[in-house]
């Protein structure tokens, strides 16, 4: 592979990778507020002694958490699906 | 093609021509045409289209500073609740005046447990021979054991503290506080320290008795004050640990423990443990009272931690736990710990939630040996425990193993002495008991008539024991 293919590619996989940062980071992220409701359930049934301030941080922290992994994954994603629609094109499967 | 050129050629290569001006004038060399995109190299200074001016140094300024301040926020966010470095505020501007520390040597009993890490052992003393030299009347119905300064001990009572001779137990000075002296008291430098059940800690002149400082808090001081570096550390009731200047009385910090905390803390190596209620230890670094660790044990502890090299000994349920000191909480361990377990009790498909953050080992007494019942006695060859079934167990240091044990007779009253060679065993019936501690041989029993309300001290080869009758006996 020339330099030049390289950089294509590698244009090509970050456009692709791009498409699906977002949807994946909001997907994350909702998935990530579901340990921070389960910490609220659990403290309602007894006493544990934890912050205001840490059950926040610990719900903010799981979203990020959620949202950087989402991101990632949806990223990937992205790139399965791109390449996956390409090699169909290239075959006539698809219409590019 | 669109856009801005990007060098001169180009640019000349795509120039219109001049439009005439409509009010006749001609147009000037410097004056750039309108409706164009002019291109960075071709703008004259200070243009506010141009990157170096304001607006562009503001887009550069707005980029590059944005993720560092997103980065530095999210660091404090995370310090905040799991600090990493500490308190630069407390450790900068809220310095203790002086260094006073608690310390016992062969002729001082500084404070309950000997000294800060609580480990109730003094090295390298002379034994007493098992006789009582005086019996002093003190008050009863408190649990404060003498704390002895040379040729001086002071010990509370009900809505006083007294001073005594050691020698003969002659009294030297007797102060009236507010509310009975339930701890042993303190003393580091030339001060004695109290945790008042009226909600203060005083700060008392060794020599004179007179106050030297009050600090009063929102909940009842159960007992002893721990002094280590210039700082007293006073558990409340509250729930809560105030670090106090040693030499002012000034609050250096508090940190919220959730339930109270009745029982001493322990200071070693910049590390404070105490023990709540709850069944939480708390690890907090004790110049800043910033938090390492917590860690849940289940049962109440009412027991005060024992700190011995990089182990915290613990009792909680009647078993002993021995945690590594230098633990520090990841965070988000914690809740995510809670949540573990709360969906496995609901019967969730997940394995059982990991053991104790930093548990190092645990020892349950065995059958018919009943629970422990005091904090354990220190000593560079083994941990002495005693049960309240009265057996006394020898274990080892490193992983609990039992060396030996002995039933030694009717439940002990209060935690095991070591003082040089001998283990002085309180027992319920009033009895003290000097075994030898390698040998394992009784060396003498004394009998005092009344069991021992609070624990045993021992200086100057005199061991110092307050029965429940409201008498203070010096044994030698």
């Amino acid at each position: 592979m020339t330099s030049l293919q390289y950089r294509g590619f590698l244009r090509a996989f970050a456009d692709m990778f791009r498409l699906g940062v977002f949807p994946g980071a909001v997907a994350g992220a909702v998935v990530g507020l579901a340990p921070g409701i389960l910490l609220i359930l659990v403290l309602t049934g007894g006493t544990y002694h934890i912050g205001g301030a840490e059950v926040l941080g610990f719900i903010i922290m799981c979203i990020v958490v959620g949202a950087l992994l989402g991101a990632g994954l949806g990223g990937l994603c992205a790139v399965v699906v791109g390449n996956v629609r390409l090699w169909l094109a290239a075959r006539g499967v698809l219409q590019r | 093609m669109t856009g801005t050129p990007d060098s001169p050629k180009e640019w000349q290569g795509r120039q219109q021509p001049e439009a005439p001006d409509p009010a006749g004038r001609e147009s000037q060399d410097d004056a750039l045409p309108s409706g164009l995109d002019v291109p960075r190299w071709a703008r004259p200074a200070g243009d506010p289209s141009d990157r170096t001016g304001w607006r562009g140094w503001r887009r550069v300024l707005r980029r590059r500073l944005t993720w560092p301040l997103a980065v530095l926020v999210i660091l404090f966010a995370v310090w905040s609740n799991y600090p990493f470095i500490p308190n630069p505020w407390v450790a900068l501007f809220r310095q203790p005046d002086g260094d006073a520390t608690a310390v016992s040597d062969p002729g001082r009993w500084a404070m309950y447990g000997a000294d800060a890490r609580l480990t109730n052992f003094i090295p390298g003393v002379a034994a007493p021979q098992g006789v009582i030299a005086y019996s002093v009347e003190v008050d009863g119905g408190v649990r404060s054991a003498p704390a002895i300064d040379g040729p001086h001990f002071f010990i509370g009572g009900q809505s006083r503290i007294a001073a005594y001779l050691a020698e003969t137990g002659e009294v030297l000075w007797e102060r009236s506080v507010n509310g009975p002296v339930h701890g042993t008291p303190s003393v580091a430098g030339s001060h004695i320290y109290l945790g008042m059940l009226g909600k203060q800690v005083l700060a008392l002149d060794s020599a004179s008795g007179g106050i030297a400082w009050e600090y009063k808090g929102d909940a009842p001081f159960p007992g002893t004050v721990t002094v280590e570096d210039g700082v007293v550390y006073a558990p409340s009731r509250g729930g809560h640990v105030h670090a106090l200047d040693a030499e002012t009385g000034a609050q250096l910090w508090k940190v919220d423990t959730g339930d109270p905390v009745v029982a001493p803390v322990a200071i070693a190596d910049g590390r404070l443990f105490a023990a709540s209620t709850s069944g939480l230890l708390y690890l907090r670094h004790s110049r800043t009272g910033d938090k390492r660790a917590r860690i849940r044990t289940g049962g109440a502890l009412v027991s005060p931690p024992v700190v011995d090299g990089r182990q915290v000994y613990l009792l909680s349920g009647g078993d002993l736990m021995a945690f590594d000191t230098t633990i520090r909480e990841m965070p988000g361990r914690y809740p995510a710990e809670l949540i573990w377990a709360q969906l496995w009790l609901w019967r969730f498909p997940l394995p059982p939630p990991p053991e104790h953050a930093g548990l190092l080992w645990r020892v349950t007494p065995g059958e018919g040996m009943g629970a422990f019942a005091h904090p354990p006695t220190v000593t560079p060859e083994a941990l002495y425990l005693a049960t309240d079934e009265g057996e006394v167990l020898a274990l080892d240091r490193e992983g609990g193993g039992v060396l030996w044990r002995l039933q030694a007779g009717p439940p002990i009253a209060a935690p095991v002495l070591a003082a040089g060679d001998l283990l002085l065993l309180p027992h319920q019936d009033g009895i003290v008991r000097a075994i030898n501690r390698f040998t394992r041989e009784e060396v003498w029993t004394l009998s005092l008539g009344s069991p021992p309300v609070a624990p045993l001290s021992y200086a100057n080869a005199t061991v110092y024991a307050h029965t429940q009758d409201g008498k203070l006996h010096a044994i030698r």
